[in-house]
């Protein structure tokens, strides 16, 4: 069997110090495996945003250790965590994912242009393709909608093949529909192409996409779920928040 | 509101710095100026308050002489006449004149007043601080001008010479005279006399008058008897006019100090406008805020001149202190320039001063602050409830400005390069091309930069960086056009100096035949040197021709003129001409010889009489010649007398040129090396240079004045930087979220600095480009200006080679700051940021 895709060993991250210590992940150890597209749950600082920035190579950790792969993050310099997630991490954020000055296409290709390489014809036809914005490539961010914004977000992060995509939230500021074509889309890379995709939400319909639950409280993980759908998902939250 | 302004200030302690110190530097010229005038000028009524005292009339040549011409002279039988009129109590002649010195055998050459050589017989002009007065041919007594400047003591060996050999002299007293302007070498009446050569000639006549009440009454009866081109005048009057003469080199320092003030205070402006204009831009959100709260629109003004008065208060103390600082080094430099009398004590700082300091930042930042302050007041509500997207503005406004500024700019400067209109008029027309292309700044600032982008290539971060500068468009060309002053100020000067050092190449080649030329080696160049070395040159069996030049003052048809002069046997052999009109044997006794541009200008030809003085009362003269260099030759001076007439008109004047034609094949060097061995020992002053020689002195000349004027400028070029960091550090507190996300999704920190740092170049070049534009068209019509119509065009591009460069590296250093700030950005932050 395969390592997994990224995994967290004994996760502990603690902000502030004294009376304003805050713990917001408490021991946590978990695997994301290879090809599954997992949902993060959990209320407002339940460490569930942390915990993904932990593993995204944007935060350090103060105990523990996380993985991509078989690369160990703990202890990487800047310039290694930078290229990283140039190489092998793709962002889907809530908002403002895009550069105001690039077009569509800019932006699309642009770790791989940051990085000084070219992108697979084939395979970024292909993204565009799966994502409908084939229209959309000489146009700038502020001459899109937001779920045309989200889409290309999307493209970027598949574009580079990456080994995981993190998302924050990616439909939530997106209309039901475009939210839901968005998560459609990943479901689709996830099923079609075997990416692997990690996804932050406190939103049970955007969960009920994935593959599997993590449920994350007061920086622990509470509960986990497989082949979730949006009613059992908010059965559980009403059971775990009693 | 208010306390909101306050608080604004302080939480933005680094934008609060930027911004002061890029008013400071106007600030503290203002100040430094003022400090400066009322420091000197205080010390000026003290001395001459004290000069003269115990002489009540001076008898003078009437010719309006400045300390750095031939002294003419009058026969010395006035004297008779001065001391048989009635009331006159008692008279000392004097006899004075330029001096060169040696020190320990070496020539000395300063900046800066030359030195007279005077007689003195212990009359009140000086008074004996040290030592005595000197007394017999070898001995001198100096003043403390003199003391100080060479740092001379009693008992020092001094060589000194005027129209003859050197002599070395012995220093036997130190004493009192002005205190300021030229140094003083006194020797008794006799040794005066010989040193100048002035034998039966006086230069001036100092009388006492019995009864002082008398005064007036003495002089109309001493000037009844005077002889024409000899003056009496009140010896308080004579003090008062030496006054002048030295004010106006005080002048000129306070001059030099109040162009680079209003340099500095319009870059200024610019920069604290354009820093102003984008922090309400991105406080658009706050500010609508407050007028949801209830704020009145004039509420919203008021702040933020709030803002601009705090700000501008402090750069006028601050300035004041810069201020303090210039003038000290403005008098050190005053005093380099013969005023050490001048400069003793402490710097002056008048309340007036203080008031008008404060005033100048105060002022200089609200008018920067106002229309932006307007333009705030302006924000709807609503833009704090939602995101208002709005469409790029149009720049139509821009365009109608910049034609408004520019057309009659560009006119202006037409006129003036084709020599139809004053320099003033070009000067004001170049104001308006720079205000132009400030406003022009922000039109072609985006599609300029996609162009340097291209030449460039678009590596990837290079192109985030393009469409970063490219992004507000009023705001890069603002950036931009702060720095294209100083660069627009440099390239014209150096368009003077390029043509004039072009010019003068040519006169050399084009209109100089001779191979060696002789000029004095003094601080003053119309100093001479002794026409003894003319028949020790002649006797040199290498040389074919000599030409000696000598200088007069006088007027020509009652208007002050200076003549130079020419031997008609070798000047063909020396000069070449274009053009004669004449003979040139006829150049002899009472004649002249006319450039052509001065005879079309009087409408002079051969044969036409002019009047002319030499300081013994006007007489006709006869145009003998009208010629025209073969080379565009500048020269002022247009009216050439027999050298022959010169030298007996005026036997204390010294030879200030010679040109020596060489025989056909000799080596211009070797025939230097043995003129040389002959006259270095006795005339150390006449220094011998070959064609090569005086090219590289020029060239070494103008970059010395170069140097200076790049000095000053390089501060408003500094003020541009500041404007450029400050901008930059705008704009990457706006685009946090942006560096933000290009950091999570994979950019480097060498990268965004590597960012910040080309969108500080590409506004680099575009100021720089801008200013060489304006600079060159302005340097241009400047030069027409000055070198009249004809003259030969040269683009300085070396100095526009050394402007993009130095633009390119000051954008460099101008991103440090800001690219350390976006580079160190807590990524996490920056993506939450809202």
């Amino acid at each position: 069997m395969t390592s997994p895709a990224a995994r967290a060993v004994g996760a502990t991250k603690i902000y502030g110090q004294g009376d304003t210590k805050v713990t917001a992940l408490n021991d946590v150890s978990v695997d994301f495996a290879r090809g599954q597209f997992t949902a993060i749950m959990g209320p407002s600082g339940s460490g569930k945003s942390t915990l993904m920035h932990c593993l995204a190579a944007l935060d350090d950790l103060t105990e523990g250790s996380v993985y991509l792969g078989e690369i160990e993050l703990t202890g990487m310099g800047d310039r290694e965590l930078t290229e990283l997630r140039r190489d092998k991490i793709g962002f889907i954020f809530q908002s403002f994912n895009l550069i105001p000055t690039l077009t569509a296409k800019e932006n699309i290709v642009l770790p791989a242009s940051i990085a000084g390489r070219t992108t697979d014809k084939e395979w970024f036809d292909q993204v565009i393709e799966i994502l409908g914005i084939g229209d959309r490539l000489s146009h700038r961010p502020s001459e899109m909608s937001g779920g045309q914004q989200q889409r290309v977000a999307a493209a970027r992060a598949l574009a580079s093949r990456p080994e995981i995509i993190f998302g924050d939230e990616p439909s939530g500021n997106l209309d039901s529909k475009s939210g839901a074509e968005l998560l459609g889309f990943m479901r689709q890379a996830v099923d079609e192409h075997g990416q692997t995709i990690v996804m932050v939400t406190h939103d049970a319909i955007s969960a009920s996409y994935a593959d599997r639950i993590v449920f994350l409280g007061d920086g622990k993980i509470v509960d986990e779920m497989l082949e979730p759908t949006a009613e059992k998902i908010l059965d559980r939250i009403k059971t775990l928040e009693a | 509101m208010i306390r909101a302004a306050i608080r604004g200030i302080w939480e933005h302690k680094l934008r609060t710095l930027l911004l002061v110190l890029s008013i400071v530097a106007g600030v503290s010229f203002v100040a430094g100026s003022l400090i400066f005038t009322d420091t000197i000028g205080g010390s000026f009524e003290a001395i001459f308050d004290g000069a003269f005292e115990g002489i009540d009339i001076q008898v003078t040549p009437d010719v309006d002489q400045g300390f750095s011409s031939v002294q003419p002279a009058f026969d010395a039988s006035v004297l008779d006449l001065v001391e048989e009129t009635p009331g006159v109590k008692e008279t000392w002649p004097v006899v004075a004149g330029l001096i060169n010195l040696t020190i320990d055998g070496e020539p000395v050459s300063v900046q800066g007043p030359p030195n007279i050589g005077i007689s003195w017989e212990e009359d009140p002009t000086f008074q004996v601080l040290e030592g005595r007065a000197a007394a017999g041919p070898t001995e001198v007594a100096i003043d403390t001008v003199a003391r100080d400047r060479f740092e001379l003591g009693i008992g020092d060996q001094v060589g000194l010479a005027a129209t003859g050999a050197l002599v070395e002299y012995t220093v036997v007293g130190i004493v009192d005279g002005l205190g300021a302007g030229p140094g003083f070498f006194t020797f008794d009446l006799a040794t005066a006399t010989t040193v100048l050569n002035l034998e039966g000639l006086f230069t001036g006549i100092n009388v006492s008058v019995a009864d002082p009440a008398e005064t007036e009454s003495v002089l109309n009866a001493i000037s009844n008897r005077l002889p024409d081109g000899v003056v009496a005048l009140d010896a308080q009057a004579a003090a008062e006019e030496q006054a002048a003469v030295l004010k106006e080199a005080l002048g000129f320092f306070q001059t030099v100090l109040l162009v680079f003030a209003g340099i500095s205070v319009v870059v200024g402006v610019f920069v604290v406008y354009n820093a102003f204009r984008t922090v309400l831009g991105q406080r658009t959100r706050e500010l609508a805020l407050f007028r949801v709260l209830g704020s009145t629109k004039r509420q919203v003004t008021t702040s933020v001149l709030v803002e601009a008065t705090v700000i501008g208060l402090l750069s006028g103390l601050v300035g004041l202190a810069g201020g303090v600082a210039l003038a000290s080094a403005a008098k050190f430099g005053f005093s380099l320039f013969g005023g050490s009398g001048l400069a003793e004590g402490g710097l002056v700082l008048q309340p007036s001063t203080f008031v008008t300091a404060l005033s100048v930042g105060l002022i200089v930042t609200l008018v920067s602050a106002i229309l932006p302050a307007i333009r705030a007041s302006r924000v709807s509500p609503m833009a704090a409830l939602v995101t208002i997207d709005k469409p790029p503005r149009k720049l139509t406004k821009q365009i109608v400005v910049g034609a408004l500024f520019g057309l009659p700019g560009v006119v202006l400067l037409v006129l003036t390069g084709l020599d139809r209109i004053p320099l003033w008029a070009g000067a004001a027309g170049a104001l308006g091309l720079l205000l132009s292309a400030y406003v022009f700044g922000a039109v072609v600032g985006r599609p300029f930069i996609r162009v340097i982008a291209r030449v460039l290539g678009n590596a990837p971060v290079r192109k985030i960086a393009t469409d970063n500068a490219a992004r507000s468009p009023r705001r890069t060309g603002a950036t931009a056009g702060a720095l294209m002053f100083g660069v627009a100020l440099v390239v014209a000067v150096s368009v003077i100096v390029v043509v004039t050092q072009d010019t003068a190449t040519a006169v050399l080649e084009d209109a100089i035949a001779s191979e060696l030329i002789i000029q004095s080696s003094g601080p003053d160049p119309t100093a001479g040197f002794s026409a003894e070395i003319v028949p020790i040159v002649r006797g040199l069996d290498t040389v074919e021709a000599v030409q000696t030049t000598r200088f007069a003052q006088g007027s020509l048809n009652g208007e002050n003129e200076f003549f130079g002069s020419f031997e008609p046997e070798t000047v063909e052999q020396t000069f070449k001409f274009a053009e004669v009109d004449g003979s040139w044997s006829d150049l002899v006794g009472q004649t002249v010889a006319v450039q052509k541009a001065q005879a079309e200008e009087l409408g002079l030809s051969i044969g036409d009489e002019v009047t002319i003085d030499l300081g013994s009362g006007p007489e006709p003269w006869k145009v003998a010649v009208v010629w025209d260099y073969a080379a565009a030759v500048d020269d002022t001076q247009g009216f050439y007398l027999p050298t022959s007439t010169l030298a007996e008109r005026f036997p204390q004047a010294n030879v200030v040129a010679a040109y020596i034609k060489l025989v056909d094949g000799v080596d211009p060097n070797a025939a230097k090396a043995s003129i040389e061995e002959l006259i270095s020992a006795d005339y150390p002053f006449a220094q011998v240079t070959t064609q090569d020689e005086l090219l590289a002195d020029l060239q070494t000349q103008l970059l010395g004045l170069l140097s200076v004027v790049f000095v000053l400028l390089a501060m408003s070029i500094f003020i541009a930087l500041l404007g450029i960091v400050l901008i930059l550090l705008l704009s990457v507190f706006e685009r946090t979220r942006e560096l933000g996300l290009l950091r999570a999704i994979g950019a480097t920190r060498k990268q965004i600095r590597a960012m910040i740092r080309w969108e500080a170049v590409f506004v680099a070049i575009l100021g720089a480009l801008m200013g060489a534009a304006v600079g060159t068209f302005a340097g241009w019509s400047l030069a027409g200006s000055i070198f009249g119509e004809g003259f030969n065009f040269v683009v300085p591009w070396l100095w526009i080679g050394t402007g993009l460069l130095s633009a390119i590296v000051a954008g460099v250093l101008a991103a440090i700051l800001p690219a350390r700030r976006a580079a160190n950005l807590n990524i996490l932050d920056a993506i939450a940021y809202e």
